[in-house]
């Protein structure tokens, strides 16, 4: 494994599994020292094992993406324990299947300050602490293809995956004098615990694997691959841009 | 370099004489990468780009071959499979920009920048997608251009930002019509310091960099890097895709 990231300290939301997971992962595998976000209830220990087992080095910080304290709480914490602070991977995201008309406030609330409240508390708040430092750093927010076609059941989390990927756009636009780039990836259909339900649903799979150009679902490590670009100096003039990670799904969506 | 991304890949970079085009040959033959230099007119330029990539250590091979004439392009990639019996990576560079508001330009300059920019990646993809396809492996990087989405000021080139958004348009097209073995991706590079910029009135250049979030232009390493990266396996999954490459350029 190269070793891009030797000397930096990143925060990755939402990482006791799937994509966060992954991307703690491959971080700490590249050199970082990585926190490795869980909610509460969550456990890190798989996500902290896997670290170890990659001669990485991490460790757990707690907070609910939708506790503002909490959060602003764990972005000092990081850069406390970590020394600094180069990266935040806004990831950690709900995807609740509910009906549009039966969607109460409360869904909506948990949804929108989960998802993208949390986004934007997380990424600001980095960003304060990067630029108190004083000096740049680089922030990824997993988006999703949901930001650019709806689904049923899934309307309101769309929503919040439009606001992500243009929260990314337009905070990239204000940091960058700081040195600080900001960009989204946009998951298609990646396996993790979020999507699995869809993969016992043949009609489901069928549906995916006929219209994705690649043919198959991508795995966490993939987009790990993609977000740890994005944080790389190989992507020093990227910001504010979105980067689909589909395999050709959206250019073949059918809606 | 810890780890090269495209250790024993064959690559065609076309345009590869100057610019990006040879910023991205450089880079794919520092990440062990064997490369086919394309270029039009010149010779000279093309042969110091070889020159460079081989005392570096690595393999590169110049050949001339106008994009928009079919029979060029088909005599590009069989030297290729002469010289080294397959081809991975397929990076559509060449391209012109007509400095002219279209009041002014003539159809001969839509017809050269339609024919070298579009239809010459249309050319190279298809005639290098069989082969592809037969590897079972392969993937296309094409260098477009973030004014085929937006931009206002390259938006005053208009042939130019016609043939890139026909490029975007082949991008997704392709990926569709190519998958799943092949990757077909576009990078929309905003403003790179390039010859093209140099041509470009202070007051506009001054502009252009008050609008850019990094407040710097790009550079071709920048695009390069980016190329390297939708080449390698970290981009395994993504195909159809457009990576602005833009210093956050747009979002005002």
């Amino acid at each position: 494994m190269e070793q891009r990231f030797i000397g930096k300290v990143a925060l990755v939301t939402g990482a006791t599994n799937g994509i966060g997971q992954a991307t703690a992962v491959r971080l700490a595998a590249e050199g970082a020292i990585v926190g490795v976000n869980q909610k509460p209830d969550g456990d890190a220990t798989v996500t902290l094992q896997k670290i170890k087992e990659a001669g990485g080095e991490g460790f757990a910080v707690i907070a609910d993406m939708r506790n503002p304290a909490q959060v602003v709480e764990m972005v000092q914490e990081v850069a406390r324990r970590g020394g600094r602070l180069d990266y935040v991977v806004s990831n950690a995201g709900i995807n609740p299947f509910m009906k549009w008309d039966e969607t109460t406030i409360e869904d909506w609330d948990n949804l929108s300050e989960t998802n993208l409240r949390g986004t934007w508390i997380v990424t600001t708040e980095g960003a304060k602490q990067m630029i108190k430092e004083g000096h740049g750093g680089a922030i990824v927010c997993t988006s999703s293809i949901s930001a650019h076609v709806g689904s049923p059941f899934q309307s309101a989390y769309c929503a919040t995956k439009g606001g992500i990927s243009m929260w990314a756009k337009a905070f990239g636009a204000v940091v960058g004098k700081h040195g600080i780039r900001v960009n989204a990836v946009e998951p298609g259909w990646i396996v993790t615990n979020m999507s699995i339900p869809m993969f016992d649903d043949p009609p489901a799979v069928k549906y995916y694997e006929e219209r994705i150009a690649l043919g198959r679902a991508g795995q966490p490590e993939e987009m790990a691959g993609a977000i740890s670009f994005l944080l790389s100096e190989d992507a020093s003039y990227v910001t504010s841009a979105t980067l689909l990670v589909d395999a050709g799904f959206i250019v073949n969506a059918e809606l | 370099m810890s780890e090269q991304h495209l250790a024993g890949k064959i690559a065609i970079v076309t345009g590869a004489s100057r610019g990006i085009g040879r910023a991205i040959a450089m880079r794919y033959a520092a990440e062990g990468a064997r490369v086919v230099v394309n270029y039009v007119a010149n010779a000279d330029l093309a042969a110091e780009v070889v020159e460079e990539i081989r005392q570096s250590g690595g393999d590169a091979f110049a050949v001339a071959a106008d994009v928009s004439n079919r029979a060029d392009v088909e005599r590009l990639v069989q030297a290729t499979l002469d010289h080294y019996g397959r081809v991975d990576i397929l990076v559509n560079d060449a391209g012109v920009m007509i400095n002219k508001s279209v009041l002014e330009t003539t159809e001969d300059d839509w017809d050269r920048t339609i024919d070298i920019n579009l239809k010459g990646a249309y050319l190279c993809s298809k005639a290098v997608a069989p082969i592809m396809m037969k590897q079972q492996g392969g993937t296309i990087v094409n260098i477009s251009s973030n004014s085929g989405l937006y931009h206002p000021s390259a938006m005053k080139f208009t042939e130019y930002v016609v043939s890139k958004a026909g490029m975007n348009g082949l991008t997704k097209a392709m990926a569709l019509a190519f998958g799943p073995y092949i990757t077909v991706n576009a990078i929309c590079p905003g403003w790179i310091r390039t010859d093209m910029v140099e041509e470009i009135d202070p007051a506009t250049q001054q502009r252009i960099l008050d609008e850019t979030a990094l407040a710097r232009w790009g550079t071709p390493d920048d695009i390069a890097a980016s190329a390297v990266f939708l080449a390698s396996a970290d981009a395994a999954f993504i195909t159809g895709e457009l990576l602005i490459v833009a210093g956050g350029r747009g979002m005002h």
